[in-house]
């Protein structure tokens, strides 16, 4: 078992630290193992494999809510959003900085990712921010934390993946999103509080106008919202009162942006290219990092991996919150260099047995595995979201890295609450559900 | 992974550039074709969502088309690997960026090389593979449980994208070989910079 | 002799009774070859095969032996569906009299395909649940239920409801918001999705069979010790009827589940079941329609059921 294992980290890191596609590393990786130490028709195992998880029906929300988001990217709905929210966010300490914290919780109750969440926000307000001369500091750093709430807050890919792998119910997590979301919503816009009062020259003198805004102007600039929430009325409302699934809800989102995009005439054929074309880029890089995560989950259960690092991780007999700092310190290392999916593919046949018999529920588990995927997206050198500010800000990975940790250690801090607290995610679902 | 300068340089010559360029108009098609397939599991999904609502007022509308699962699952897959010539020609496909941003030009010439031979082998064997198990279907004549539908064609069109994306891995690593840029970030959406 | 180490693969989740009996068969076959073939189970379709490709995942070797789901394999040969013949067999006693005269075609069948079976369970009797109380056939037009494959759609839909088909993921939440209101199964799965949460009644359809079979790659198969394979051979046959025992035993516990939790068992009237199978015999003329060589076998099995 030691050369297996050995086996996987030496292909898997060698070949990414060589600079191959992480698909295409996952893929090889998976390969060469199974050449290694199996007897197994490799021609005959793989297309198998490759078919089934590309048509796997479970995933098909995933590319419409690629989609609907690409509509939001490319559409004046974010522009909206941002006035519409500018003048209540003027009355908090922090000001504008709250339009990330906001902006990202309402972008994560219409879209299913997180990379999505951040560059549509981050597109409409990092502009703005930066040009009304707010600190970067706080304003890179606050998008890329609350662009992680793209999945925590319902719906989301990843607990649509989750739910599929641990044969658990895809509505109780939806419902057990909403409150550690809120939740981490506020800590991170209490955490902004903290820091502009700590230091005022983080907000630009002439912000503080926005406090005496008259209270017709606040009420009028609601009427920008009305996009935002017609897309939540599509998604949340369709799929809440029973005229679509979960994922079939997806396809009404992508109806409805169209039909925002449409009366916001802003849709020419040019810009219906960019949509579509973009729908199809994400696809694929979404698609094909799935597919090597997916093979190599399976051949390393083909080979026992996961059997026996559980049986090592028994053997070391942790206590419950041990146990879970241990994983959070396994999924932060892990994170760096896999990306979300992978991890979830890969590690819960291992870990879920574990968590399960400390005592968690699988709910809960859910929202753990959500909040460490999160991570994985803002902890260099592999983070998508880093990549997507990267694309709207020109700044180094090293930068958008150092101003998001502040964000980052809150996050850590947030889990451990919860394993502390674990009713602040079942309440909800064991009310509402039963 | 800027490539800023790409644009001032003359346009490269010879046979490595002409299969480059003949990749990059495969990938082209193979990218509409999978936009065709997004656009195409969306209408799908929306005529079983329509069907499903109608069918509680009207007794004649039936409630599905009975086959939107399993084949919005087929385009999606369809969709996944057509577009991923195109998008790895972008420059988009994600990787760890810290040695391939290094400033010593050989080292990355020599990691791009590298990763493209590893690349062109995966995808290519990927495609063999297919090729194979989509003609064992056809033999076996097997078709899916769901609707009886022949397995060797959703088989032969993921089959087709796979080839898209070896192409386009061949003839990267021959544009590595011969020194040629290899991201073409003009090719496919506009960004978000514009 | 050396050892042999085989994998299993089961797509159902751990802690279902037919990985349970698949264990139960694996410790038998290692003490009765004196742990000179040990069997691997892998539950929950961890080794990455769906229903539908187990059998020729065990046919091309990628694994050395699969609990399958004889009806998901109709798309290699639509004889598997036999059992599937809506309202032809009304009980498990009947499923066992079916099999005398099913199981040499099985047999047959999986060996085309490179395979030797080495032991068959039934799923548990099937149920329709619903959020009403039925009581003539007109109350079942129109309701949205939800069927696992082609074949319970289109006997759901002959009946009068309206079938869905949609993935087991997908089903909870549409249940829960509207998007079907029934769901057609057997009463494992409706433990499994916790159906009290959503439906309220429980009608014993029975309207169709199903079984699982174990089979061994034969390569692999011929590979083993003669002895060891009669010692295997034995230790299947030996197992079977208390595999079915257990099948019974958690349908019956499985019900008495349900009921603990608030859903009620509403009895169907002689006189509705035989319109139930009225209208649904378009749905079985169309089956041996497409599948002829499942006529004679039905007919011997109706056969031996009137001389019995
Ligand atoms: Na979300
Ligand atoms: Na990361």
């Amino acid at each position: 078992m030691g050369a297996i294992v050995s086996g996987l980290f030496g292909l898997l890191f060698g070949t990414l630290a060589a600079g191959a596609w992480i698909g295409i590393a996952l893929l090889s990786t998976a390969i060469g193992l199974t050449f290694l130490f199996t007897s197994i028709p490799i021609d005959r195992l793989f297309p198998q494999y490759i078919f089934n998880i590309l048509t796997t029906p479970d995933l098909v929300a995933l590319p419409l809510f690629i989609l609907m988001g690409e509509f939001l990217f490319r559409t004046k709905i974010s522009e909206a959003l941002f006035s519409g929210l500018a003048p209540w966010a003027g009355l908090l300490p922090g000001r504008l900085l709250h339009v990330n914290i906001i902006g990202c919780s309402i972008f994560a109750a219409i879209s299913g990712s997180s990379a999505a969440t951040t560059q549509v926000v981050g597109r409409m307000t990092l502009k703005e921010l930066l040009s009304r001369g707010y600190s970067p500091e706080l304003a890179i750093g606050s998008l890329a934390g609350a662009g992680t709430l793209g999945f925590l807050i319902p719906p989301s890919t990843v607990m649509i993946m989750y739910g599929v792998l641990a044969n658990e119910s895809v509505l109780r997590l939806f419902t057990a999103g909403f409150l550690p979301g809120l939740l981490l919503a506020s800590t991170f816009g209490a955490y902004i509080m903290i820091r502009s009062a700590m230091k005022p020259s983080l907000i630009p003198e002439g912000e503080r106008a926005l406090r005496h805004m008259p209270l017709r102007a606040r009420i009028e600039a609601l009427r920008d919202l009305a996009p935002a929430l017609f897309l939540i009325l599509c998604v949340l409302g369709s799929m809440y009162g029973g005229i679509a699934t979960p994922s079939e809800a997806a396809a009404l989102g992508v109806v409805g942006a169209f039909f925002v995009a449409l009366h916001q005439r802003c849709l020419s054929l040019r810009v219906l290219r960019d949509i579509v074309l973009g729908a199809v880029q994400t696809c694929s890089v979404m698609g094909i990092i799935i597919l090597g995560a997916s093979v190599l989950g399976n051949v390393t259960s083909t080979l026992g991996i996961p059997a026996a690092v559980a049986n090592f991780v028994t053997a070391l007999d942790l206590s419950p919150i041990l146990l879970i700092l241990a994983l959070i310190g396994l999924y932060l290392i892990l994170g760096t260099a896999l990306e979300g999916f992978s991890m979830i593919a890969t590690t819960l046949p291992v870990v879920l047995p574990l968590v399960e018999a400390a005592g968690f529920d699988k709910v809960w588990f859910g929202i753990f595995m959500v909040l460490v995927v999160e991570m994985a997206q803002i902890t260099p050198p592999v983070a998508f979201n880093f990549a997507v500010i990267q694309n709207i800000t020109g700044r180094s990975t090293g930068y958008i890295a150092r101003v998001t940790f502040p964000f980052l250690v809150i996050m850590i801090l947030f889990v451990i609450l919860l394993a502390v607290f674990p009713q602040i995610v079942t309440i909800l679902p064991d009310m509402l559900l039963g | 992974m800027s490539n800023g300068s790409i644009d001032t340089l003359p346009e490269p010559r010879g046979p490595a550039a002409a299969l480059q360029r003949a990749a990059d108009v495969v990938s082209l098609f193979g990218a509409w074709a999978a936009g065709l397939c997004i656009v195409g599991l969306t209408l799908l999904v929306l005529t079983d969502i329509l069907l499903a609502f109608f069918s509680k007022y009207l007794s004649f509308v039936p409630s599905g088309t009975g086959v939107g699962w399993e084949y919005s699952a087929y385009l999606m897959g369809a969709a996944f690997l057509l577009g991923s010539g195109m998008t790895l020609r972008a420059g988009l496909q994600l990787r760890v960026e810290l040695i391939m941003s290094s400033r010593h030009a050989l080292r990355v010439r020599v990691l791009e090389i590298f990763s493209a031979t590893l690349g062109s082998i995966v995808s290519g064997s990927m495609t063999i593979w297919l090729l194979e198990f989509t003609l064992r279907t056809h033999r076996y004549g097997e078709v899916s449980q769901e609707s009886f539908t022949p397995l060797w064609i959703p088989q032969a069109v993921l089959t087709l994208g796979a080839g898209v994306l070896a192409f386009q891995m061949i003839a990267r690593l021959i544009s590595a070989i011969a020194g040629h840029p290899l991201n073409d970030p003009k090719l496919g959406a506009a960004s978000a910079i514009e | 002799a050396a050892e042999t180490n085989l994998r299993l693969s089961d797509v159902l989740p751990e802690g279902n009774f037919m990985v349970e009996n698949a264990r139960t068969f694996a410790d038998a076959v290692s003490e009765a070859t004196d742990g000179e073939v040990t069997i691997t189970v892998n539950a929950a379709g961890s080794l990455g095969f769906k229903g539908p490709d187990q059998l020729g995942a065990v046919r091309d070797g990628l694994v050395d032996m699969a609990d399958i789901n004889i009806s998901q394999q109709v798309g290699s040969n639509p004889l598997f569906g036999a059992e599937g013949v809506p309202f032809l067999v009304s009980s498990m006693e009947d499923l066992k009299a079916y099999h005398e005269v099913l199981r040499p075609e099985f047999e047959a069948l999986f060996e085309q395909h490179n395979q030797k079976l080495l032991y068959m369970v039934p799923s548990p009797a099937q149920y329709v649940y619903l959020k009403v109380e039925v009581d003539s056939i007109d109350d079942f037009e129109g309701i949205p239920v939800r069927g696992a494959d082609k074949n319970t759609v289109d006997i759901i839909s002959s009946i009068g409801m309206d079938g869905v088909v949609m993935p087991w993921g997908e089903l909870l939440p549409a249940l829960a918001s509207g998007r079907v209101d029934g769901v057609a199964t057997s009463a494992t799965s409706g433990v499994d999705g916790r159906f009290w949460e959503f439906l309220d009644y429980i009608y014993a359809t029975n309207h169709t069979w199903g079984s699982n079979a174990v089979t061994i790659n034969m390569d692999t198969w011929n590979s083993i010790s003669e002895e060891d394979r009669a010692a295997i051979e034995n230790v299947a046959a030996e197992l079977e009827p208390s595999f079915w025992e257990v099948s019974r035993e958690s349908d019956l516990q499985s019900i008495r589940t349900m009921e603990a939790e608030g859903m009620t068992m509403v009895p169907l009237s002689d006189e509705l079941m035989d319109e139930i199978g009225a209208r649904a015999k378009t749905v079985q003329d169309a089956f041996f329609e497409r599948v002829p060589a499942a006529k004679p076998i039905a007919d011997a099995f109706i056969q031996s059921k009137t001389d019995g």
